[in-house]
Parts: structure tokens; sequence; C-alpha cells
């Protein structure tokens, strides 16, 4: 006998074979693949021998991990500046969002949809394109130098392009909307009747800040720090642009792992290392700050 | 009723649907339930939220699967057939009146899925707005309508099809007070006019009273008692139907002693009380119950010729057309009556006098004690 | 909120403003600057730079034009149109699917699916390409506009199931109840009720993986082909090779179509039912 609830199974099958075959075969398959290249034996000229190696890890964590034989302290170096950087540019987009997320949620009606629009535009231009307007600005013929220079402020062009700093700005820039959103999501949900119920009850302004506003917009600090670090930390295309050799990030080494060096396995292990470090904040966020935050704030 | 072997057009037999809690305990939202649907009758589900009336009708719809027991139509179940493809017509708590449509092409949907001709569609569309009175209103959107004209379309995209029955789930709960009690009587004016058989869901006694043919009192899953308005309301089935609708006084207690056809009732309080029953024997357990209404408060206190009851005023309130008069009796057990109302205060009757509240045996109900 | 405090924030929010557009901005004064020596430095109005990225006349000598090929330029707009195409109009089919399916089903896996769902949007581009091209190498597959495709399809799903559930959710179940009610089986029942109730999320949603799918540079570059060049591939090779002034025409034109989709996408979810 078809009863209402079989038929309905079988609707469900039908939803989710395609989205299951899909991440199954070309997500999670990969990923493990990717996981098994990560301790092979690397082959000459690219490829892989099938024995298992755990000295790709050993390069990089080899020290801590008692096997000082092939172990580089470089990649440590870069592993770290990476995270460094990456923090840096999430302390800079917070701030540069946060006092920006309560400028747009005083506006109403036809104006906020219109500010709101202004600001999630720039976020649909390609992310390329962003970064080559930072070559412009920054580059020792640049714009920056240029308007400097007219103005006497300097003599000569300063080299800032090929630093950490234009690898910053470059990350600020493209990261700003991933900060935005969710801040302002959380703002905008903030009652103002609980600022003013705070005043009323003899809070100053500071005090209000830190003990109302803040925490019941932390949630979407969170969120923001979280998903603003994880592309940062990861990145390899605004260092290769703006930091050229001199500042390297680990995506540049895998990048290179994998289109000039040819070693897989080790480009597959230090994805790894990211891949871990970037699992193990999501499950931080999750069971510290609940579900369904990280969908939300993400670019809905 | 084309086929005369089945006098019901539709039957529910023994029907059970559990439901898992969050908190991973079991409840029966239908247990057991079994109900019989006549032709051509106004039968309302009534009960308290959660008490399983909104499952059986969901049930009916083709929403929900039972667990055991079966719902034949004309003698034949209706196990596993979608409710798509039932001939019955569903009324909504919340209307469901599909936005991105029109008021005439809400009302020709289920026309449409059937592909009816274009001008039997139409005709029969004008047709049914009209009978609601919503003649010219079809090209409006749903969210122009007010609420009582919305659901009004409600009613019209349900009776089109000529369904063999229209379930109504909470059909008035939405409306306010005044546009309810006129739903109410043109409801069942509708219901007449068209000849359909209509189940409808509600926690509202009041608007079971007034509507139905027959109302089934639902409580815990279970089917109480199943009864014309006046049958329900005189003769409850149990303390709780009695306790549902209207206000009643029920007392606990056991057969004494049988004069003839007169009871004579102990309560647990020690009280005397005299019903008109010969459904009981000396022994038995049985709730006593009197309507306020049926209780005549005696301030004088003059020789009894009814029986009566001595009992101390507490409270009077005042409620329009009536007063009610809340009292305590000898062993403190409450008591309400209801005094017909006079502009100057009836003398003697303040908080604290004492009355003696006088009844007809005649007219009081016993009823089986519940476990 | 003080007056004098109100007029700070607006300070700052025009601040805010200006540094989101005043890079894109000086993109768009360059590409319209005559000044063949040095493109930094303001000489006059030409459209020079847009002509020669068409191959038409310019007054441009042969060593001042940087892209050499029309053709290369071009088939790398082919071929992102038709990835962007492609992968946007599978995952929205996908990611419709699986938002319906999550939406009106209670099964055991379904918090096993939404957490899936997430990992595509939030894991590193980087990690994502390279498990791509070790599985696609690995198997076999001939690395070309099919597994570019393939590859944007994993994470633009999600983008799309995000996007159509917050859709669905706003949506009252009883209007799917009352089509069943009135006759309607399920196919119709969604094609006449549902979609187009979810329709301005559905055509967001494949507005947003349109847009993403063709700017999209880390996940293709490691999955392309030598003869699948995209278009981002394309102005990231360039740059590698240094700053001509006919970047700033392309960076333009990208910028305008990839504003009219976007302004387009976010016309369509602000319209509420």
């Amino acid at each position: 006998m078809t009863t209402l609830a079989g038929s309905r199974r079988l609707r469900l099958a039908a939803l989710l074979t395609p989205v299951t075959l899909l991440l199954g075969s070309c997500f999670l398959v990969p990923l493990g693949i990717m996981a098994l290249y990560s301790f092979l034996t690397p082959g000459l000229y690219g490829g892989v021998e099938w024995n298992f190696y755990p000295y790709n890890y050993g390069r990089v964590l080899g020290a801590p991990l008692g096997d000082v034989e092939d172990f580089d302290p470089v990649y440590i170096e870069i592993l770290l500046r990476s995270l460094r950087l990456a923090g840096t540019v999430v302390v800079l987009t917070l701030a540069v969002c946060y006092p920006a997320a309560f400028w747009v949620s005083r506006f109403h009606g036809e104006r906020k949809s219109f500010v709101l629009f202004l600001v999630t535009l720039p976020f649909f231009a390609s992310l390329i394109i962003r970064v080559y307007a930072w070559m412009l600005i920054l580059r020792p013929t640049g714009f920056l130098n240029l308007v400097l220079e007219s103005a006497g402020v300097i003599d000569a062009p300063l080299q800032i392009i090929f630093t950490e700093v234009s690898v910053v700005a470059g990350l600020v820039y493209i990261l700003l909307p991933f900060m935005f959103l969710p801040i302002y999501a959380s703002v905008e949900k903030l009652d103002p009747a609980l600022v003013q119920a705070s005043e009323d009850l003899g809070a100053t302004p500071w005090q209000t800040f830190r003990r109302v506003v803040l925490p019941l917009t932390l949630p979407g600090v969170i969120g923001g720090s979280l998903i603003v670090f994880i592309p940062a930390f990861g990145n390899f295309v605004v260092p290769a642009l703006l930091g050229g050799a001199k500042v390297m990030l680990v995506g540049n080494i895998i990048e290179q792992q994998f289109l000039a060096a040819r070693n897989w396995p080790f480009g597959a292990a230090l994805a790894m290392l990211i891949l871990g470090t970037v699992l193990v904040l999501m499950l931080i966020y999750v069971l510290r700050i609940g579900r369904g935050g990280v969908a939300a704030g993400a670019k809905a | 009723m084309s086929d005369q072997t089945h006098a019901n057009l539709l039957e529910i037999g023994a029907a059970v649907r559990t439901f898992r809690t969050p908190e991973g305990g079991i409840v029966a939202a239908l247990d057991e339930v079994g109900l019989a649907v006549r032709a051509n009758e106004f039968l309302t589900l009534l009960g308290p939220s959660g008490c399983g009336k909104t499952t059986l009708l969901r049930a009916i719809a083709g929403f929900e699967d039972l667990d055991r027991g079966d719902i034949r139509l004309d003698g034949v179940s209706l196990a596993g057939v979608p409710a798509y493809r039932r001939p019955f017509n569903t009324v909504f708590q919340s209307y469901a009146l599909f936005p991105h449509l029109n008021v005439a092409d809400n009302v020709g949907y289920g026309l449409d899925v059937k592909q009816l001709a274009r001008h039997e569609r139409d005709a029969r569309v004008a047709a049914a707005l009209t009978l609601v009175g919503l003649e010219g209103y079809g090209r409006r959107k749903p969210k122009q309508l007010s609420g009582g004209q919305q659901q009004r379309v409600a009613l019209a995209r349900a009776l089109v099809n000529r369904p063999r029955l229209l379930l109504l789930d909470e059909p008035l709960s939405a409306l306010d007070r005044n546009l309810r009690q006129a739903m109410q009587i043109e409801l069942k004016n509708l219901q007449h006019e068209v000849g359909i058989s209509f189940l409808v869901v509600t926690h509202d006694q009041e608007e079971a009273l007034v509507m139905s043919d027959r109302i089934a009192v639902m409580n815990g899953g279970r089917i109480q008692q199943v009864g014309t308005p006046g049958e329900v309301y005189d003769t409850p089935a149990n303390r709780f139907v009695a306790g549902f609708i209207g206000v009643s006084n029920v007392y606990a207690g056991t057969i004494d002693r049988r004069d003839g056809s007169l009871c004579i009732v102990r309560t647990d309080g020690g009280i005397e009380l005299w019903a008109r029953s010969a459904a009981f024997a000396a022994g038995a357990r049985v709730d006593f119950m009197i309507r306020p209404e049926q209780i005549r408060v005696d301030v004088a206190r003059t020789a009894a010729q009814a029986p009566g009851l001595e009992a101390t005023v507490e409270r009077l309130v005042f409620v329009g057309a009536d007063l009610q008069v809340h009292a305590r009796l000898a062993d403190g057990s409450p008591v309400q009556a209801l005094v017909r109302h006079r502009r100057t205060p009836v003398e003697g009757l303040a908080p604290g006098s004492a009355v003696r509240l006088e009844y007809d045996p005649e007219v009081v109900h016993l009823m089986a004690a519940q476990p | 909120m003080s007056r004098r405090s109100g007029r700070v924030l607006d300070a700052y929010g025009a601040a805010f403003l200006l540094l989101l557009y005043a890079p894109i901005a000086l993109i768009l004064v360059y590409s319209f600057n005559s000044n063949v020596v040095n493109m930094m430095a303001w000489e006059g109005f030409t459209l020079d730079w847009y002509r020669s990225i068409f191959g038409l006349t310019t007054r441009l000598s042969e060593s001042q034009i940087y892209v050499h090929s029309t053709e290369a330029l071009l088939a790398a707009v082919r071929h992102s149109a038709i990835v962007a195409l492609c992968a946007s109009m599978l995952s929205t089919a996908i990611g419709t699917a699986t938002a319906l399916g999550l939406a009106r089903h209670d099964f055991r896996l379904k918090r096993v699916y939404q957490g899936l769902l997430v990992l595509p949007m939030v894991m590193p581009d980087i990690v994502l390409g390279i498990a791509l091209l070790i599985f696609f190498v690995g198997a076999g597959f001939k690395l070309g506009l099919t597994t570019i495709v393939v590859g944007h399809c994993v994470f633009l799903s999600s983008y799309v199931f995000v996007i159509v559930s917050a859709r669905l959710a706003g949506m009252n179940t009883e209007l799917e109840e009352a089509s069943a009610d009135l006759g309607a089986g399920p196919w119709t029942t969604f094609r006449r009720v549902t979609l187009p109730q979810i329709m301005p999320g559905v055509v967001g949603g494949a507005l947003l993986a349109f847009i993403i799918s063709l700017d999209d540079l880390v996940i293709t570059y490691f999955i392309a082909g030598v003869d699948s060049t995209t278009l981002p591939l394309f102005i990231y090779g360039m740059l590698r090779r240094g700053i001509k002034p006919e970047i700033n025409a392309i960076a333009i034109l990208l910028l305008v179509f990839s504003f009219v989709v976007a302004a387009t996408g976010l016309w369509l979810r602000s319209r509420r039912q």
C-alpha cells in the first residue's frame, strides 16, 4: 500500500539526488583524495608514489614534531605571517565596517535601500579588478605617489607595493563587504528602545555601548570576522599581485607546489593545514555561537 | 445518496495517529477515533487545542497518514489516496489564498487543474462568487480584500469544485466578534443552500452550538460525545463535555438509594441531591450536573416545595442580561446560579447572605463517573 | 543621538563610500586617458583603449597595444560566458531542488545536509581548487570548460540553496496544501503555486551564481585547461606581465556588465510580495 508518507519520501529522494551526487563525487571525494595525497611520496616530475610518507607535514612542522631531517623553518614563518596578516585584515575591516553599519542603519525607507544598494554594489565588481585598482594606486608611479609628490610631501616615490602594507590594503578592500553585511544584519536587529532604556536607566553613552550595543551586535562581529579571516588566510591572488616575491603567503606556496614545483603531496599537506585551521575555527564558532549564523551571514 | 447500502457519507474507523514530541515522548493525537459524517449535514468537531481535531481533519483531507484505522468514503477506503485525488475541499484557517493569483483565478484554480472548458469554468467561478456575495471582485488580489472577504473567497474556492464534503479548519477564528457571529448564521445557510456536508473544526463552543446539526466533542485524542447541540448541552456524556459546553455545576457522588425513578445522590461532600433517572442502580458512582439557569435563588428561604440546597453567596457578577450568583454549598463546594437581571437590586442578595437554591429533579442530569 | 555625533557619522559614511568607489573610479578615469607614455598622467580624452580591445583602428602604434590578439580576449569572454551560463543554470536547478527537499521534509540526515551545504561556501577557494585539480587529473578528466562548470557548481549550488531557502521559509506551507486540496498533483502544485512564490529567490540566486561564476579566479585557475582561459584568468595573466592601459578599458566593460546584472538581482530581491 502506498502511503502519503511513502510518496513524500520518494519525492524527497528525487529532490536530493542531484546535490548528493554533486557534493559526494565532486566535493567529499576530492577532499578525501587530497587528504590521502598529503600522506604520499612525491614522485619525480610531479605525480606520486603510493607509500605512506609523513614528511610532507614534517617539512612544515618538523621541529615541533621532533623530526628535523628536511624541516625548513621558512614554511612555519610563512604560515605565521599568513595568520598575522589575516588577523590584521580582520581587525581593520572590523574597524571600518562597524561604524559604517550604524551609519547605514540610521536611514529610513527608500533612502536606506539606496544606501544599502550603494554599499553592496562594489561587492559584485570583479575581484581581480578590485585588486588591480590597488596596483594602480600603490605602485611607484601610482596614484598615491603622484598625489604625494605633487603635494610636495615626498621627494622620491614610496615603495609601498610588494610590502605587507599593500597586501593588507588589497585584502581589506576586497573583503570589506564580507564584514559589513553580517555586522549590518545584527545592527539592524538592534531595537533602538533598548538603547533608550539604557540611557533612561542612567548609563553614559560609553556604558550603553559597552553593556547593551556591543553584546547585541557581537554575533555579527564574530560571524563577519570568521568569513573575512578564512579567505584572507588562504588567499594567493592578492599577495601574488600586490606582494610579489617579497610577501609570500601560504596560498602562494601551495600554488607553486601545484603549478611550478610539481610537488602535489606537499601542496596537499599545506592545504590540509589551512583546511584544519578553518575547520577548527568553524567548530568553535558553531559550538559557541550556535547554528545557522554562518549560512545567514554569507553572501545572502 | 447514490449508494443506499452506505447510509453514511464518510466513516472513520478506529483511527490512531501518534506523534513524537521533541522530548522523545509519544503523544496520541488520535486514539481509536470512530466517527461518521452523514450526507448533507453540518457536523462540528469541537474541542480544546491539542485535542486531535485538526489532525483528524487533516487525515480526512489527505495531508496526514493514519497509523491504524481507516477512512471510508461511500464504504471505500481512502488509504493511500493523495489529497489531490480526494473529492473533498478545505477552507484553511489562514485561508491560504494564492497571493500571486487574483480572486477569480484563486476560485478557478481547482477547475483549471481539472482543465475544464473555459466558458464553463468562467460561469462556475462567477456563480461561486455570487453565492458568497463577491460578484465583481474577481480581478482583485487577495491582499486587497478584508479578512471577511478573504474568508468568502476561500469558501467560494472550495465550493466551486462541488466537493462531496467541505472541511473547514477554524474558519471564523481570524474574524472579529461581530463578523464572526454574522458568519455563523451565514455558513449554516450556505450549507443548507448548497446541500454539501460541512465538517467544521472549532474550539469555540458557542460557534458549534449555533451552526451545527451535530457536534462531535473531542478531548485527548478521543471522541467524547456525538449529538445534536441540544443533546450535548442538556445530556452531556461526561464531566468533560459538561464543563466544555456552557457553564455547569458538577458534583461527584454515589447513588445512595432509589425511590421509584427518583435517585438520591450523596455527594462526596455529604450533601443529598435528587435526580430523576432510570439509568443507575444504588451504589453506582455518578457525576451530578445542573446548569446555573436551572437553579432558582430563593432569598426569602420560604418553605421548600422543590428540593433545595443551603448556600452562602460569595460574589455577584453582572453580565448584562443576567446576574451570576457565585456561592458555596455547606461542604464548601462552589455553585453558580443565574438570575434574570432586574433593574433594582434583589433584596437580601448580597455577598455573605444565606440563600436557598431550588432545582427541579426532572431537569438535572446524571452522568457515569469517569475512572 | 545628538546632532553633532550624527554629523560625524554622516561624514564617516561619506568617507566609507569614497573608500569603496574611489579605486574603481580611478580605473574609469584612466581608461579614457590618451597618454600612451605615462598612463597615470592625464593628457586628454580618448576612446582608443576601448577601440583597441575590439581590434578597431586607433592612433596607437603596434608596440603600444598590449592585447595583441583580440581573438584571445574574445575567446576568454566566450569561455567565461559559457561557463557562467551553464554553471549558474545547473546550480540553480540543483540548489532549488535541495532547498525544496530540506524545507518541506523532515528526516534524520537533514542537519548533515545543511552542514554539508555550508562547507563549500566557507572553505578557502584554494583548498577546493587543488582538491578538484587532484580529483579531475586523477580520474582522467581532461581539464577544460566542463571541469570548470562542474567545479563551479560545487560551490554555486550552496549559494542558490541559501537564497531559495530564505524565500521558502517566508512562504505559507498551507498554500501548497490548498493546491493539493483543490486537486492539483505535486508537479502542478510546484509549477502553479510554489514556483511563482519562490521565483524572485530563484532568479536572484541564478543571477548571483552567474556573477560569482563569471568572477571566479582561484578555483578556475587550478581546473582550467590550456585552451579554456576565462576572462578573470586572462586579466590575471595580463597583470602578472605588467600594467598596460587597455586593462582599464577591459576592467570598466566587465564592471559595467557585473553591475547591471547585480543591480537587476538586488532589485528583484527587494521586490517583495
